[in-house]
């Protein structure tokens, strides 16, 4: 069945195509007004470039105190230009959250704390006294992440819930047989995998699942 | 479950959009009620009845069939 159709405009203009079929990407916008805007999409980037921003200034800062024949008096420009950067994430983090883009803040959250955080690497500016209150600075994005996806679910209509719910039952249920599996297949002499990246399982079948139950209601 | 809605909606020149925006849920949801893929929630029925002055008996047909719907395709 054709899900074209024309609607007449008001003003006598040519009739508007609406109504094509919803594609299940939409979904994942979370929302009736949500959408992954073009905006949205900048200002993401713009959190990636401030975390990395931040990154950097601590990184150089760091390995200037670790070497004593370095002149160490632009030290505290460095340290200010990070708290600078930061500032703006977080200024980018209020435009998104003021403007009600949950999904924005959540991409952002994420952006912002995998530019931060890296897996097995060293501490950043390890060895200073900043190395230890530099840890928790990625859990701040982390934390809003979470906020903003706990507002999206919040935010869903009854079917986008029943298709999440179901979404989520195929991500839980295969994570749990392929770890057991996996873990059985160890035991027969197969690599060990990190246990780190376990979430991509769980991550990759909720996707699938969303795109499989939001077809089925299409 | 069977329905009116594309017709109804037809009628006032609403695109899927303006009816989603009317009762506070997602396009993809008014498409999956309206092609009979998902049954709405009671009060989403109430809601969708009072958006167009109707009962939703006049609006939703159950099309009772269960004995035809045991028989194999």
């Amino acid at each position: 069945m054709s899900q074209i159709e024309f609607t007449a405009r008001g003003d006598g203009g040519p009739p508007v195509r609406t109504d094509l079929p919803p594609r299940w990407v939409e979904f994942t916008a979370c929302g009736p007004t949500a959408k992954i805007s073009r905006k949205a999409g900048l200002d993401v980037m713009l959190v990636y470039a401030g975390g990395i921003a931040v990154r950097i200034f601590v990184k150089v800062w760091a390995r200037m105190q670790a070497r004593p024949d370095i002149d160490p008096s632009p030290g505290p420009l460095l340290l200010a230009g990070a708290v600078v950067a930061a500032g703006l994430v977080a200024l980018l983090f209020r435009r998104m959250s003021r403007r009600g883009d949950h999904w924005a803040v959540f991409l952002g959250g994420v952006v912002a704390f995998v530019s931060f955080f890296r897996f097995d690497s060293t501490p950043l500016a390890a060895g200073t006294p900043l190395e230890k209150p530099l840890v928790l600075v990625p859990l701040v994005p982390a934390g809003l992440a979470i906020w903003s996806f706990l507002r999206m679910v919040r935010n869903t209509d009854e079917l986008q819930r029943r298709i999440l719910y179901q979404a989520l039952s195929v991500g839980f249920v295969v994570t749990l047989v392929a770890t057991l599996a996996y873990s059985v297949l160890e035991n027969l002499g197969v690599p060990r995998i990190s246990a780190a990246w376990w979430w991509s399982v769980l991550v990759l079948s909720w996707v699938a699942g969303l795109a499989i139950f939001s077809r089925r209601y299409e | 479950m069977k329905n009116t809605l594309r017709v109804l909606r037809a009628e006032r020149h609403w695109s899927q959009a303006d009816l989603a925006d009317r009762l506070g849920v997602s396009r993809q949801t008014v498409n999956a009620v309206e092609t009979g893929k998902y049954d709405p929630s009671l009060p989403l029925a109430f809601q969708i009845a009072r958006q167009f002055d109707r009962l939703i008996e006049e609006i939703f047909d159950p099309e009772e069939q269960p004995v035809e719907r045991k028989r194999p395709a």
